[in-house]
């Protein structure tokens, strides 16, 4: 018989943490247990235990579960506490801290309306009840903040930058630091900076999916950004055009590249449905997203219709999914939405355990 | 795209002779840190291999792991090295094991 979960926890509540009155559970120095078949995995914050005492809780707490009937395998991972001013840890997974599950938006090419795509799907997730921050990451082009309708210099707290908050999510964004409309012309190693700083000092807060608008193409930014993060998975948004097609091939590429799966593929302005008549123009031709889905054996996650009120909505600030949730455009989302959340879910392989 | 990639499930150093990967296949490889660190693939000791500090009497090995994405694992050795990015495919690939070594070159004689 594998020991069970139960077991495995009444043990670590057993355990004294070190200076303190308190079980380990209690202490709050159990961020993680997993329990399966036989195999344990605990993850330990260091707390503020010098390295020597935490050395040696760590032994005994190797011990001490290896000892619970059952208990094949003990794996203990050691977590800094965040933003603790130390030292940077010695294992890092390469998890953004406060985040759960990245979604990476991502498009071969401009145009094909990935921050449209990427602010929808974002209060799409949230109108699910999910707690969901959204990353601007085109350094070059900045557009959450018109699109979100949303001014004003994110503050520092603690060390780190505080998203700013509207409809319900979380966003940063590089636009938020620039003072006017001048072009950002940013040299590859800035850009590089400028990405990692994006990624280890925002201060999120408990987000269960953080989505990030990629810079557009499959360039050294977008690259840098889907090689860093773990991100859960990535979208690919395209429009039903031959071209474009081709283009994406590059963009499931490059996920493919490093190891990130790719959750499917967005069709954007698949059709267009006269408001009069009802009828349905397949202005860019048709069931291109199906093809290439089919082709690479990621699925089409939906189409979204071309309607003028999805750029007007996001020039005004008002995007459509929070103003106008029962439009078309925003149903579209929701199905899409419901289906991300299903891959990340099938996507999720834990990241290996690292022990130094 | 084929069968999925082994994962690692566990990245772990052994002693300071070697570094152990267990595989979401099963299998269990166990690297030699001196032939990790030879087979560095940093750009800079791919061109210009650097000469062989391995041959040096101090113990070699990572004082720092880090996972990189979801796809590598970058160490820093205790020679200050620390630029090489190593992808999981490469070194399932170069498990050193004697039945790994059979498999990936058959008809040679292992060990």
């Amino acid at each position: 018989m594998s020991a069970s979960f139960e077991e495995v926890r009444a043990r670590l509540a057993s355990i004294r943490a070190p200076g303190s009155g308190e079980n380990l559970l209690a202490a709050g120095l159990v961020h993680g247990l997993e329990v399966v078949e036989g195999r344990v995995a605990v993850r330990l914050a260091r707390g503020h235990l010098p390295p020597p005492v935490f050395a040696d809780l760590v032994a005994q707490v190797r011990r001490e579960l290896g000892s619970v009937e059952g208990v094949r395998e003990v794996a203990v991972q050691a977590e800094a506490e965040v933003g603790a001013g130390q030292a940077p840890p010695a294992v890092d997974s390469g998890a953004i801290p406060g985040v759960r599950d990245v979604v990476a938006v991502a498009s071969a090419k401009g145009g094909v309306g990935k921050s449209t795509v990427a602010v929808n799907l974002a209060l799409a997730l949230a109108a699910r009840g999910l707690r969901v921050g959204l990353l601007d990451a085109d350094v070059y082009g900045p557009s959450l903040p018109i699109m979100m309708g949303v001014s004003g210099r994110p503050r520092a707290a603690g060390g780190k930058i505080a998203p700013l908050e509207k409809y319900g999510l979380q966003l940063m964004s590089m636009g938020f630091f620039l003072d006017d409309k001048s072009p950002v012309i940013w040299r590859g190693p800035l850009v590089m900076g400028l990405v990692r700083q994006f990624l280890r000092d925002v201060r999120w807060c408990d987000v269960d999916v953080l989505v990030i608008d990629l810079p557009p193409g499959t360039g050294d930014a977008a690259l840098t950004l889907v090689q860093q993060v773990a991100v859960s998975g990535g979208v690919v948004v395209t429009t039903p055009q031959d071209v474009a097609l081709l283009d994406v091939e590059r963009g499931v590429a490059m996920f493919r590249e490093v190891d990130t799966p790719v959750l499917g593929v967005i069709e954007n302005m698949s059709f267009y449905e006269c408001p009069q008549c009802g009828t349905r123009d397949e202005i860019f031709g048709s069931g291109g997203g199906a093809r290439i889905a089919e082709r690479f054996g990621v699925p089409l996650l939906g189409q979204i219709p071309l309607v003028p009120a999805i750029g007007q909505s996001g020039d005004a600030g008002r995007p459509l999914v929070a103003e106008e949730p029962e439009h078309p455009v925003s149903r579209a989302f929701a199905a899409i939405a419901a289906r991300v959340v299903e891959a990340v879910q099938a996507a999720r392989a834990p990241a290996p355990m690292v022990h130094l | 795209m084929g069968v999925p990639a082994a994962r690692p499930l566990e990245i772990r150093r052994v002693g300071t002779d070697s570094v152990e990967i267990a595989w979401s296949d099963g299998h269990r490889s166990q690297y030699p840190n001196r032939d990790l660190r030879r087979a560095c693939p940093c750009a800079g000791c791919r061109e210009q291999p650097a000469p062989d500090r391995s041959a040096g009497s101090g113990p070699l090995y990572p004082v720092e792991i880090q996972l990189v994405g979801r796809y590598a694992v970058q160490f820093r050795w205790s020679d200050g090295h620390d630029t090489g990015i190593y992808t999981f495919q490469a070194l399932r690939a170069a498990c050193p094991c004697v039945s790994c070594r059979a498999g990936a070159r058959p008809g040679k004689v292992a060990g």
